[in-house]
């Protein structure tokens, strides 16, 4: 058996962002920790479960199911393996992509916030990934509708590149109704999750595919968020990894705009005006 | 049936007096009109909220249908009550439908048969879809969306209604008659309305202004609305946000513009509009038919250049490119406009709401 191998049943068999195991992990290599359970190395009852399940799995059956839907494996070391992840407290263990690849480690900007914008949000979301686009970057998001598939329908018809975290298996396409926008970004850029095929988009899968967004891309940008949001986790898992946040103002009696209001009032976000004034504090703070 | 005279009367007594001698006690002629004093109710009372009663001007003028969101409290309701007080005079003839339909349905007690202001009808959201749309087992009677023909259908919090019932009104908003079969034969009643539809923001209805007291999910709150979307949203030209009530509005002591003034203004801008389809069958700019709106009623160029570029940018859809081109006609019949400039094209799509989400 070889790293790839390794880390193939330890990716099937944990859940993303488990810290422990994460760096387990990364402290030595895959190998060695999938030995060391087979082993016994590890707490037999706390651990049965994993135990088992490790013992059941096959690298071969991980790599054919990958397959089977037209994705990929990725491991530190892969050519295309996005570098900012490794930044990360709980770095994933692998990823399973598809599409254009190489956009995983293009300059990029993550745009996220609320799923239900106003107008003015929805406007913003895409007019913000079309002037990345069209300053060569690659936008990421996530799969939700709203703000993300504004940002990705942006940068689509703007002929960029983007990529979307999804919380769920490559092949579940949640939510149903973004089936033909998760097609089209596969077309240049790609789709990129932390979990399993089959696997369904359960509420805690939403936060560690947060980090994900927030590692993969250069800078986060909060276009709309409510007082208690999601975005607002992408925004301080990016601040944690050193990376620029930016939040778009909006009025002051609008409730999906509140969550950018609070990130701008505590400092832990830019107000950015404009997709130039964006660029500028990019460039200064990377 | 111009000038019809209806003759009141007390007594039995009194009808066959008159019919053998031509004397009567009571000479109580009533008139019909236009009676401001049936209605109590005023556009002054409505604080503030400028984009709500330009919609409600708008929908008077074209008979645009409309969709207002706001959190309780706001003055959805009172808006859409106010807007049979800005809507011209009905025509004998469609005072006669009124009356008829109104009089099959035993309503009288509700609403004057000779009065020539138009009808509104506000239907709970618990409402079932015969009482909406007509039926009944024995007799077939008229449902809401008959008892406001040439009027207002208004349904408050319309995404609590059952979906079935508000789907029933497809047939209705597009041929403006609705045919109920039953056994015992079919029925046609007119069904000729404005639709004005209201909802709150989220299930709560607290998601407004800060949002600190909404206790709804963010899918609660995307999916309340997502109840009215679909072939019925399709529908409705104007989408308008209702804020709560401000501070400012509410210290204000003069009154917000009257009835009264908005009425003459949406008659002068009907008439305008009358006057230009003078050879088309339709009267009203919401009736224009779409390939029309492309060729003989286009606006101005750059308004045209201004809708391609947000088609697009996937901003609108076809569908909604028409219906900002019929409601900046009506706003272009009341500022003075020949045909809808740039101005009344943006905020045409102001007023749809913006982005087709």
């Amino acid at each position: 058996m070889n790293e790839r191998e390794a880390r193939a049943i330890l990716f099937a068999a944990i859940e993303g962002g488990h810290g422990f195991w994460s760096q387990e992990i990364f402290g030595s290599t895959a190998l060695f920790v999938l030995e060391k359970i087979l082993a016994g190395g590890y707490d037999s009852i706390k651990y049965a479960s994993l135990i088992t399940e490790v013992r059941t799995l096959t690298a071969d059956h991980v790599f054919s199911s990958i397959a089977a839907h037209g994705a990929e494996f990725l491991i530190p070391g892969d050519l295309q393996w996005p570098q900012g992840c490794e930044e990360l407290a709980s770095p994933p263990i692998a990823l399973i992509a598809k599409g254009n690849l190489d956009s995983l480690n293009a300059d990029s900007l993550a745009i996220v916030g609320t799923r239900n914008p106003t107008n003015y949000g929805a406007r913003i979301a895409g007019d913000f990934a079309a002037g990345f686009v069209d300053r060569q970057w690659v936008i990421v998001s996530g799969g939700a509708y709203g703000i993300d598939s504004f940002a990705h329908k942006g940068a689509l018809i703007a002929e960029g590149a983007t990529v979307a975290v999804i919380a769920c298996g490559i092949d579940v396409n949640y939510p149903a109704g973004n089936i033909r926008l998760f097609a089209e970004i596969c077309e240049s850029g790609a789709l990129v999750t932390e979990v399993m095929p089959g696997h369904k988009a359960l509420p805690h899968r939403f936060l560690t595919r947060n980090r994900l967004i927030a590692a993969i891309s250069n800078a986060t940008l909060v276009v709309e968020a409510a007082f208690r949001s999601g975005s607002l986790r992408t925004a301080r898992d990016a601040a944690e990894l050193m990376r620029p946040v930016m939040a778009i103002p909006g009025p002051i009696n609008s409730p999906t705009s509140e969550g950018c209001h609070r990130l701008i009032g505590e400092r832990a976000a830019e107000i950015v005006t404009s997709v130039a004034d964006a660029v500028e504090f990019i460039g200064i703070n990377q | 049936m111009q000038g019809i005279e209806i003759i009141a009367m007390e007594h039995i007594k009194q009808v066959i007096r008159w019919l053998r001698t031509g004397e009567r006690e009571i000479a109580d002629v009533i008139d019909m009109q236009w009676q401001p004093s049936d209605l109590n109710i005023d556009f002054a009372d409505v604080a503030g909220q400028p984009q709500a009663r330009l919609a409600a001007e708008v929908a008077a003028i074209g008979g645009h249908h409309i969709l207002l969101i706001g959190p309780p409290g706001a003055g959805k309701t009172m808006i859409a009550e106010r807007i049979p007080t800005i809507l011209p005079a009905l025509t004998v003839s469609q005072a006669l439908e009124v009356a008829a339909v109104h009089s099959i349905a035993g309503s009288f007690a509700t609403r004057s048969p000779t009065s020539l202001v138009a009808p509104i009808v506000s239907p709970h959201h618990t409402t079932t879809r015969v009482a909406m749309v007509g039926g009944g087992a024995h007799a077939i009677k008229p449902g809401a969306c008959s008892l406001a023909h040439n009027g207002v259908l208004f349904i408050d919090e319309a995404p609590e209604c059952p979906s079935g019932v508000l789907d029933s009104l497809r047939q209705p908003l597009e041929a403006g008659t609705i045919t109920i079969a039953r056994s015992i034969g079919n029925v046609t009643f007119p069904a000729q309305f404005l639709l004005v539809l209201a909802a709150n923001p989220c299930p709560c209805g607290k998601f407004t202004g800060r949002g600190h007291n909404c206790t709804c999910s963010s899918q609660q709150v995307r999916r309340y609305l997502g109840r009215l979307s679909g072939p019925l949203m399709d529908r409705i030209d104007m989408r308008v946000h209702v804020d709560p009530v401000g501070r400012v509005d509410m210290a204000r002591l003069e009154l917000g513009e009257s009835s009264a003034h908005i009425r003459e203004r949406v008659i002068a801008a009907r008439a305008i509009a009358q006057q230009r389809f003078i050879d088309h069958p339709w009267s009203l700019n919401s009736q224009i038919p779409s390939r029309a709106l492309r060729s003989v009623f286009a606006p101005e160029r750059s308004a045209m250049n201004f809708l391609h570029e947000e088609l697009d940018k996937e901003h609108i859809t076809a569908r909604g490119l028409h219906k900002i081109i019929r409601v900046s006609w009506s706003l272009a019949d009341l500022h003075g406009n020949k045909i809808p400039t740039l101005a009344d094209v943006q905020q045409g799509h102001a007023l749809r709401g913006g982005i087709d989400l």
